[in-house]
């Protein structure tokens, strides 16, 4: 209850309370919104041009060399994604980014189906699952037909329509975001840094970046990335067809890209970040550890489970299933200590799952 | 002895803990009833109050009506386990006939949900009754994914739970439960208990209910604080047993808008004003009882569409249509005060076109719920400054 604190006196050493008060947020927050948000989204917004450039070249040529260009475009595009899906609050959240970009498993039948028909509303929920950068893999990298037959595909209106209207979505909406957070345009980023949203209460900057960063690790990397397919919600039957980039095949390297992702975020880019905010505080963990050292263990963890396995997702799930459940297992680490550890050391309140309970 | 504290000072209330007060009024002038400015009331902290020493509160009819509408959500979510929900036990579960409870003291309670409900919705829910009977029997028969304008089962996120919709998406339980909320507990609030028929300044406050020792307007206003469902001592949280229907979705909206304390300060106020006699409080208190329960369920609205949102943004179909389900019935439920700030137009906009063309949830866009929050902080300015958080 706020007015508590206008009614309690001082009264000695307040510890950590005290520390998490007495911690400046505004280079934290500055640090983050310009350097690791704005510039992430900027970052999409180019790659999500390029993307759309490229299909727009092999649309109206449909060349084997356009084609190996617009699937290096697609790789580049997803590999800036990674960097901007912790942040999926505020204008990514109303332009509704994550879901114009990444939402997979895909249904192909919808796809296919939108495109007999030639008559679709890419805005609307049954066709969340058949747009983004998977339906653009599936029609640039086809699902077990030859070159030859994609390429003759290619050429085909429906099919070179719905890649262009898939690309154009996809640029205009990481354009979109982008500007809304640029300082010349938008400037979300004032919002994000501003005086009256410091703190650690609901409504402040800190508990929107913690609950946005900690549902995503939970939801998208830990849950989509590696549990779902390797079996996690399946009673442990794997679900191969599940696996982010299924059908281009580099699901690990995008794995890669957002541990990284997380862990420059963490670390601030070598600027003010999560573990000084933690050390500041003389944060600490289960059994009186480090806190900050704790998580920074944590990312080396799966960053090694990550190097133990290798190939295309759904082949390490075949060919090496208790290393990928491994995986698994270290971003569990990884979750909790985020929404647990993190989360409570700095007092704010996760508020992502449903408080109404059902 | 308690203090006095002047009712302009209300917020100061919080800091004082008493566990008993006596009710007196000292300023009343004799000559009016109106003469509230300089009234001081002593207003307790919890809905305790007492005439002669006995306690002058009594609302079990209330608390029976919120236990039979726990009963009925737990018979539909049968239908969300792909289990057969029967039309007649619906029936007769609404109209406690056939002793359908399995809380025997419902049975013969006297009591119905039926004959409370606003009568022009009772055929809307025999009609869902009929309807997720139906659905479950076809689950039971055959089950079936629920897609585009196909009634089945779907999954919430990947959470193994699921839950039955219609086939525009909409799911039975949260219609039937948080529907029913509205119309018979805010109805009865809104349009029986705190109109001028039941608690007005003509009303005799004076001569006590045979055999009782409240006065007929004092148990008005405390059958509207039952159908609240809030426990009397006001509690930091909710006990699990107490987590339900408007209490729960109050204390849900209490750290950003003060539901609770809002809604309790009003309560307990008007209370002891009826107690003393002091009309104009009493009014005063009404009329933010109404603002309160229309911006809580506002603000309920709008959490639902930032979960829809977010679900939409995950792709989390099954989720997407469960809180699109709530938003859709409590925002229903803002039809039902007399005193509302949002119009018929615009209800009917939100549920039939920015929640899907046709209430058809398959059908909605981001736009169509940005569109619908942005109505709602139009017509509710107070929220719009904790609308993203909510």
């Amino acid at each position: 209850m706020p007015a508590l604190a206008g009614i309690w006196c001082c009264n000695g050493d307040n510890g950590l309370l005290d520390k998490i008060n007495d911690f400046d947020q505004r280079p934290f927050l500055s640090n983050i919104g310009e350097n690791l948000i704005v510039s992430s989204y900027q970052n999409l917004s180019i790659k999500s041009a390029d993307l759309e450039s490229a299909v727009d070249e092999l649309t109206s040529n449909p060349t084997l060399e356009n084609l190996e260009n617009t699937r290096s475009t697609l790789k580049t595009a997803r590999l800036a994604w990674q960097k901007c899906s912790p942040y999926q609050f505020g204008p990514a959240e109303t332009a509704g980014l994550s879901a114009s970009l990444n939402i997979y498993p895909i249904d192909v039948n919808q796809v296919e189906s939108n495109i007999a028909s030639g008559s679709y509303d890419l805005g609307i929920s049954t066709n969340l699952d058949a747009q983004g950068f998977q339906a653009i893999g599936y029609l640039l990298y086809g699902n077990g037909i030859t070159q030859d037959s994609l390429l003759t595909r290619l050429a085909l209106v429906g099919y070179t329509d719905y890649l262009s209207d898939l690309a154009t979505k996809i640029r205009q909406v990481s354009e979109q975001v982008y500007s809304d957070w640029a300082p010349a345009t938008g400037n979300y980023l004032a919002t994000f840094t501003s005086e009256e949203r410091l703190g650690v209460d609901a409504g402040s900057t800190l508990a929107q970046l913690i609950n946005a960063f900690s549902q995503d690790f939970e939801r998208n990397v830990r849950d989509g990335k590696i549990g779902i397919p390797v079996g996690i919600r399946s009673l442990g039957v794997p679900v191969p067809e599940a696996s982010e980039a299924f059908f281009s095949q580099n699901s690990i390297e995008l794995l890669e890209a957002s541990i990284q992702a997380y862990e420059d975020l963490y670390t601030g880019l070598g600027s003010t970040g999560f573990d000084d905010y933690l050390e500041e505080i003389g944060a600490t963990a289960t059994g009186n550890v480090n806190l900050a050292s704790s998580i920074s263990n944590q990312f080396d963890a799966i960053e090694g489970a990550i190097d133990a396995i290798s190939g295309p997702l759904p082949q390490a799930i075949e060919s090496n299933k208790s290393g990928v459940e491994n995986v698994f297992v270290e971003m569990q680490r990884l979750a909790v200590l985020f929404k647990t550890n993190l989360s409570s050391a700095l007092g704010v309140a996760i508020t992502y799952q449903d408080s109404d309970g059902d | 002895m308690s203090s006095q504290i002047s009712f302009k000072r209300e917020k100061q209330m919080r800091k004082l803990a008493f566990l008993y007060v006596l009710i007196v009024s000292f300023a009343l002038s004799s000559c009016s009833d109106d003469d509230g400015d300089d009234v001081s009331l002593d207003v307790p902290d919890t809905y305790n109050f007492t005439r002669d020493g006995s306690s002058t509160v009594s609302f079990t009819g209330q608390t029976n009506r919120l236990d039979m509408l726990s009963e009925i959500k737990a018979y539909v979510q049968n239908g969300d386990q792909g289990q057969l929900v029967e039309e007649q036990t619906l029936l007769n579960m609404f109209a406690n006939e056939n002793a359908p409870f399995s809380d025997a003291d419902l049975n013969t309670s006297g009591k119905q949900l039926e004959s409370k409900t606003f009568s022009p919705d009772i055929a809307y829910y025999k009609d869902l009754f009929d309807q997720v009977a139906s659905a479950s029997a076809a689950e039971v028969a055959s089950p079936t994914t629920a897609s585009a304008g196909v009634a089945g089962r779907i999954e919430r996120g990947t959470s193994g739970k699921f839950i039955l919709v219609d086939e525009k998406g909409q799911e039975f339980t949260q219609l039937i439960e948080k529907g029913l909320m509205g119309s018979v507990f805010l109805y009865q609030i809104y349009n029986v208990y705190l109109t001028d028929a039941r608690i007005g300044d003509d009303l005799d406050n004076e001569t006590l209910v045979e055999g009782k020792s409240y006065t007929a307007v004092e148990h008005h206003w405390d059958e509207a604080f039952g159908y609240w469902g809030v426990p009397i001592d006001f509690p930091g949280t909710l006990a699990d047993e107490d987590r339900r229907f408007w209490a729960n979705y109050s204390y849900g909206r209490e750290s950003l808008i003060g539901s609770v304390t809002k809604l309790k300060n009003a309560f307990l106020t008007g209370r002891t004003a009826i107690a003393n006699d002091v009309n104009n409080i009493k009014k005063e208190q009404r009329d933010i009882l109404y603002q309160e329960f229309e911006l809580m369920v506002a603000a309920t609205v709008i959490h639902y569409i930032n979960d829809a949102v977010s679900d939409f943004n995950g792709g989390d179909q099954g989720n997407l249509l469960h809180h699109l389900s709530e938003a859709h019935a409590f925002m229903r439920s803002l039809r039902l005060s007399p005193e509302k700030a949002i119009s018929d137009d615009q209800i009917n906009t939100i549920l039939n076109s920015d929640f899907g063309t046709d209430g058809d949830l398959w059908t909605v866009t981001l736009n169509g719920l940005q569109t619908a929050k942005t109505t709602l902080t139009t017509v509710y300015p107070s929220l719009a400054d904790v609308a993203d958080d909510l």
